[in-house]
């Protein structure tokens, strides 16, 4: 169907938001639709005749806008991949494509909509009571539940899309810019506040811009214009429009969604004015496209220029309903008559009278003719509190126009920690005791009146102004809103012997689901709701919630003070999943080098947050990459970027008293110039991390940590130097320093040949030493130490010297046939070597003992931390050990890490690493044996996918046992 | 003493580490003692409103030590022990006093003649002052986010109130940016508003590119040196 705009209304006043010199296309279930930019969806749709939107979650009953305000479930739509759309709300766009959810078939001729024949099997509370019995019939049932269950689609293909969040800070809040939000702001910042106004619609106004003041249109259009130009006027005042406040936490927190982004506000104080949800009357087929709320109707007419049909029954029991009926008049249209469900008193109903419409007091639409439109509605007189004589009279129409009452937005004072009670006097429930920082204004408090609204809320942002100031708190005036009693009708409920009325149109409850609920036994309102899911649906039952909890009022003769409420919970409003993600921040760590990492074209592994070079070369050559880097580091030299290793720098003169109590070997005779292992335990006596301890000075120490255990270790000592109260300073220089080890028979050659003050000669700097000094023009810190079982130098160098200083090496390596290795290679090599990684040969329960490194435990020092815990464990005796092994079976498949270690059919031990040893030509690893198993020699079985394949205990180191090659 | 010369980046021992990410925006490169600081990018206007500059080349230094704010006191800096506050240097340089015990030093934007270099260099452990020097140059990239603008786009990647109200020049927030720990100080370069951040050097680029990635919304640009030193001299 092409756009044929039959419903636009070509009047002034009529189309704020709307840009009739920019026509626009798109797509409803692929059928082209015309609309104006500044039109929903939903507005573009209706304008064009189109008032099916969608069907009904259970039901399949077709079904059109309710509010025209994004609060109900009728309008979602599908919006290429994004579910659940909400058309009232989205804009159009050209060629946007929408498509109608929940049908099969067409939209107008959905299959499923012969579930509406079949309720009766489909009680309240059904899924609680069928599809377990017979015994398996769930499977049955399950593909088709899910097949129907559910609205929108997701598309695991969607492209992602920019979601991000931002910090807000503000003195005061207010939410919602009708005349209560924009009086309450202008006073605030007119008081001195820092003050934010957050609005949903992207024009200001609220209620103003489709409402009427009394009668006068005009009146509510002048008033929300000279508002809006004082706020905008006013430099502290900041305005963030088309912004939904979801919810209010404490501490000032509250959380708003514009467009992609989740705002994160601080407030000291917070004004909700967020007006009120309009409740529906409840009678037979009450849920037929065409019937929506009045307000819904005034929002289509003033906001985007469309009429919601030809001819209307207005159904009221306020003077918003009558006022409606001017509006529709205005419109252009015609108005058939105006159902008073009481005798509303009020200048609009004079304005109507007087122009002409028919007026039918003291009665009630009780059924609804039409299916996909409603052609016309059955009026009956009430007879009493939801009953009616039998219908009187047939009105031919083509919309009804709903207002008979309020309930107040009181969820977000809710979330705060308001408690949420019914009035009797109003029909409508209150916010009492707010927290503090917390206030209400205009509808949301009970006020309606227009001038008890500026009056309300202009001394509640005062008040919130004076608050910031520190000024001491001026007791609100007492704005009791008499009027208020005019607005809700207490019982808009008539149930007619057959058919359905709706009270929950997402979840298509009825009155008689909500009854049953209460019959079944479920009579308190927390049961009824989570029985009957009443209030459950996307709306959150800001139309269901009221008279759901009169129906149960009148099923249990309980007043409506005592059923209470069901619990108002964040969000308001729905929230993406990629709100809550926003941009996603993961910080990565480079070294100095990695530049020269990836023109090498290093293939990188994580490490904590860092990167590291895994390898060399490409993916589907890793295996041969990775042995060439082996063999070049016990052949020539290798060169690898250990930046990412920890950096502890230990200053002060109890330095070395400091070190001796944090690791468990003896420091405090280290000679200036030497390096020492370092195993650091906690106070369990647990293996956490190891390293190397250079004495630089008699009062520096500069410790090497691993790359995962750094922060832990720097947590640790500054933690006890706090305790200990050492004169000793700590200091993390993880990231100012980058290193590399050189390492392989031609290390020393490599490095010789470069410019420096350091003498590299075996005998002036041993194996263990550590040198500082200066190296091709770098300042350095140099250790030899031997992690690969190689001759070695890590040397260390301030990180904005480290990309030359690899470049200096690389280059001067090159006639000695250096290569670059990575972390796969030096994790062979270390194997080879025999050396442990801790935390992947240790685990959370690990001594040293078990480790076998009962070596690097002091036994005269009076204290460390975790002595005495090891010494507890080795006076009790351990029950493991970790010791070398050797695969004897050569032709079964290769174990790897965790591989469990089966004796008589019972798991005793474990694997934590293994590797086929490029260097020895056979598979070496370590594992963890009961003690009983550990002598060289004795053979084991380990269980390698399923396959049991033998292994051999054998001494570390498997490479250079007498250690020749790194003291070379 | 500060050249002028145009290099480049590998031609000096010391390099940055945003040095890829600002030639692929466009940058030239002068010397600057023994590194290459980009040149060529932005606008005083730019910087205005709001801009984005890597300092990291420029010289700074870091004191730790439960004597450090009576040695620094000794060594003519100006600062007293309010922590979460910086002090403008004679030179233009700026020392942050980030604790009773931890103070940095930030080279003024023309730098500062090896001045702070020197302070490292005459620092002697055996004179058994408790106060040790920390090579913030190394650890910490230094970025500058100059502009009206810069409050709010700090408010999409940092939880601290940061208004110009309420963060008033030479403050400091110790806290996370983009979910890294930084060090954010205030310091206003004339009538523009400057925030100096100092962050984990080895996340730098992912730093930049958070920064970068907030600050596109409002029309930001890449700036240098040159146009802040501009911006302070009016």
């Amino acid at each position: 169907m092409s756009g044929h705009s039959t419903g636009r209304i070509d009047k002034p006043g009529f189309g704020l938001l709307i840009d009739r010199t920019k026509p626009m296309s798109f797509t409803f279930d692929g059928r082209l639709f015309n609309g104006y930019h500044g039109d929903t969806i939903a507005s573009a749709l209706y304008g064009a005749g189109q008032v099916l939107l969608s069907r009904s979650f259970k039901y399949h009953r077709p079904r059109g806008a309710l509010t025209m305000n994004g609060l109900d479930a009728n309008t979602l739509v599908q919006v290429a991949d994004e579910p659940n759309v909400r058309a009232d709300l989205h804009p159009i766009s050209p060629g946007l494509a929408v498509k109608s959810i929940n049908h099969l078939g067409s939209l107008e001729r959905d299959a499923y909509s012969v579930m509406d024949y079949f309720s009766r099997f489909l009680p309240v509370g059904f899924y609680y009571k069928t599809f377990f019995r017979p015994a398996g019939i769930w499977k049955y049932f399950e593909r088709p539940i899910r097949i129907m269950a559910g609205l929108g689609t997701l598309d695991p293909r969607a492209d992602h899309k920019y979601y991000d969040k931002s910090y807000l800070f503000t003195d005061v809040v207010v939410i919602g810019s009708g005349p209560a939000g924009l009086e309450a702001a202008i006073a605030a910042a007119e008081g001195g506040a820092d003050t934010l106004l957050i609005e949903e619609m992207s024009e200001l106004g609220g209620s103003l811009l489709y409402g009427r003041i009394g009668d006068s249109r005009d009146a509510a259009d002048t008033l929300r214009r000279d508002l809006v130009a004082k706020a905008r006027n006013l430099k502290n005042l900041t305005i963030l429009a088309e912004t939904v406040v979801s919810g209010l936490f404490t501490d000032g927190w509250v959380a708003a969604i514009g467009g992609n982004r989740l705002y994160k506000i601080r407030t000291h104080e917070t004004i909700v004015a967020a007006g009120s949800f309009d409740q529906p009357i409840v009678f037979r087929n009450n849920d037929r496209p065409g019937i929506l709320f009045a307000t819904a109707a005034q929002r289509l007419m003033r906001l985007y220029g469309v009429r919601p049909g030809n001819r209307a029954v207005i159904a009221t029991s306020n003077a918003f309903g009558y006022e409606a009926a001017l509006d529709m008049l205005d419109a252009g249209g015609e108005v058939a008559a105006i159902v008073d469900l009481g005798t509303t008193s009020a200048p609009a109903v004079e304005a109507a009278r007087a122009r002409g419409i028919r007026i039918v007091n003291n009665a009630t639409p009780v059924d609804a003719k039409g299916y996909l439109r409603v052609e016309s509605i059955g009026v009956a007189a009430i007879t009493g509190q939801g009953k009616t004589s039998s219908v009187t009279d047939w009105i031919t129409c083509d919309c009804v126009l709903i207002s008979v009452g309020c309930a107040p937005a009181l969820n977000l004072a809710s979330h705060a920690g308001a408690k949420v009670v019914f009035d009797e006097a109003i029909q409508m429930h209150r916010a009492i005791n707010p927290p503090v920082g917390v206030s209400l204004a205009g509808s949301a408090a009970g006020v309606w009146s227009p001038k008890l609204v500026a009056t309300q809320a202009q001394s509640t942002g005062a008040t919130a102004a004076n608050r910031i100031k520190g000024e001491p708190a001026v007791g609100l005036p007492d704005v009791t809103d008499h009027g208020a009693a005019a607005i809700t009708h207490p019982y808009p409920i008539f149930k007619s012997g057959k058919g359905k009325e709706f009270i929950d149109f997402d979840e298509d409850l009825t009155v008689k689901d909500i009854i049953n609920s209460v019959k079944d036994g479920y009579d308190d309102i927390q049961l009824v709701k989570r029985y009957s899911t009443a209030g459950l649906g996307p709306s959150q039952g800001r139309h269901a919630n009221l008279n759901t909890i009169r129906v149960v009022g009148g099923v249990t003769g309980k007043p409506l003070e005592a059923i209470g409420t069901t619990t108002y919970r964040p969000p308001l409003v729905p929230e993406k999943f990629a709100h809550m993600a926003g941009r996603a921040f993961e910080p990565t760590r480079l070294t100095s080098m990695h530049r020269r990492h990836e023109e090498l074209g290093a293939q990188f592994m994580t490490a904590g947050l860092w990167m590291r070079p895994a390898y060399y070369g490409a993916k589907d050559n890793a295996a041969r990459a990775i042995e060439d880097e082996v063999r070049a580091v016990r052949t020539a030299a290798g060169l690898i970027d250990v930046s990412t290793l920890g950096g502890l720098d230990i200053r002060g003169p109890d330095a070395a008293a400091f070190i001796d109590r944090m690791y468990t070997w003896a420091y405090e005779k280290q000679p200036v110039g030497r390096a020492r292992y370092t195993l650091m335990t906690d106070i369990a006596g647990v293996v956490i991390d190891d390293g190397v301890a250079c004495r630089l000075a008699p009062n520096h120490y500069y410790v090497t940590a691993t790359t995962s255990g750094v922060d832990q270790v720097y947590r640790a000592m500054t933690w006890f130097n706090v305790q200990w109260k050492m004169d000793v300073d700590v200091a993390n220089v993880t990231a100012a320093y980058s290193a590399v080890n050189l390492a392989g028979p031609k290390a020393r050659a490599i490095i010789q040949s470069l410019a420096t003050d350091i003498d590299f000669s075996k005998e002036a700097f041993p194996y263990m030493g550590v040198r500082t000094g200066m190296l091709a023009g770098i300042p350095v810190r140099i250790l030899r130490v031997g992690f690969v079982g190689e001759a070695g130098y890590e040397i260390h160098c301030p990180a904005g010297y480290g990309e030359a200083l690899w470049d200096t090496l690389m280059a001067a390596g090159k006639p000695h046939g250096l290569k670059p290795f990575g972390v796969e290679a030096q994790r062979i090599l270390r194997l080879e070597k025999g050396h442990i990684i801790v935390g992947q040969d240790t685990d959370g329960l690990t001594n040293p003992i078990e480790a076998g490194m009962d070596w690097a435990l002091a036994k005269k020092k009076a204290f460390y931390v975790g002595k005495r815990s090891i010494e507890m464990q080795a006076a009790k005796g351990i029950t493991r050990k970790l010791v070398g092994f050797t695969v004897t079976d050569s032709s079964g498949p290769v174990p790897k890490e965790c591989h469990l270690v089966i004796r008589s059919g019972q798991i005793v031990g474990r694997i934590t690493s293994v590797v086929k040893s490029p260097t020895l030509g056979k598979v070496v690893g370590l594992a963890y044996l009961p003690l009983d198993m550990t002598d060289a020699g004795q053979r084991f079985e380990i269980r390698v996918d399923g396959v049991m394949v033998s292994a051999e205990v054998v001494p570390t180191p498997f490479y250079d046992p007498d250690n020749a090659r790194q003291e070379l | 003493m500060t050249t002028q010369n145009t290099t480049a980046p590998d031609q000096h021992l010391r390099r940055t580490p945003l040095r890829l990410a600002l030639e692929k925006v466009g940058a030239r490169w002068t010397a600057l003692e023994d590194i290459a600081i980009a040149d060529g990018l932005g606008t005083v206007e730019g910087a205005r409103h709001l801009a984005i500059t890597d300092l990291s080349p420029l010289p700074r230094l870091g004191f730790k030590g439960r004597e450090t704010i009576a040695a620094m006191q000794k060594r003519g800096i100006v600062l007293e022990a309010t922590p979460n506050r910086a002090y403008r240097q004679p030179d233009g340089g700026l020392c942050l006093v980030l604790a009773a015990s931890e103070v940095i030093l930030l080279s003024p934007l023309a730098g500062d003649n090896g001045r702070l270099q020197g302070l490292h260099d005459s620092w002697r452990l055996e004179d058994g002052e408790r106060t040790y020097p920390l090579l913030r140059s190394d650890s910490h990239a230094w970025f500058a986010v100059s502009g009206a603008k810069a409050p709010e786009m700090f408010a999409k990647i940092c939880g601290v109130d940061l208004r110009l109200a309420k963060f008033p020049d030479l403050s400091i927030a110790q806290t996370s940016v983009a979910k890294l720990s930084a060090i954010v100080t205030r310091a206003d370069i004339r009538d523009t508003p400057a925030f100096h951040i100092l962050a984990d050097s080895a996340s730098a680029l992912y730093f930049f590119d958070c920064l970068t990635d907030a600050a596109q919304e409002f029309g930001s640009t890449i700036a240098c040196r040159t146009v802040l030193r501009n911006l302070e001299s009016g």
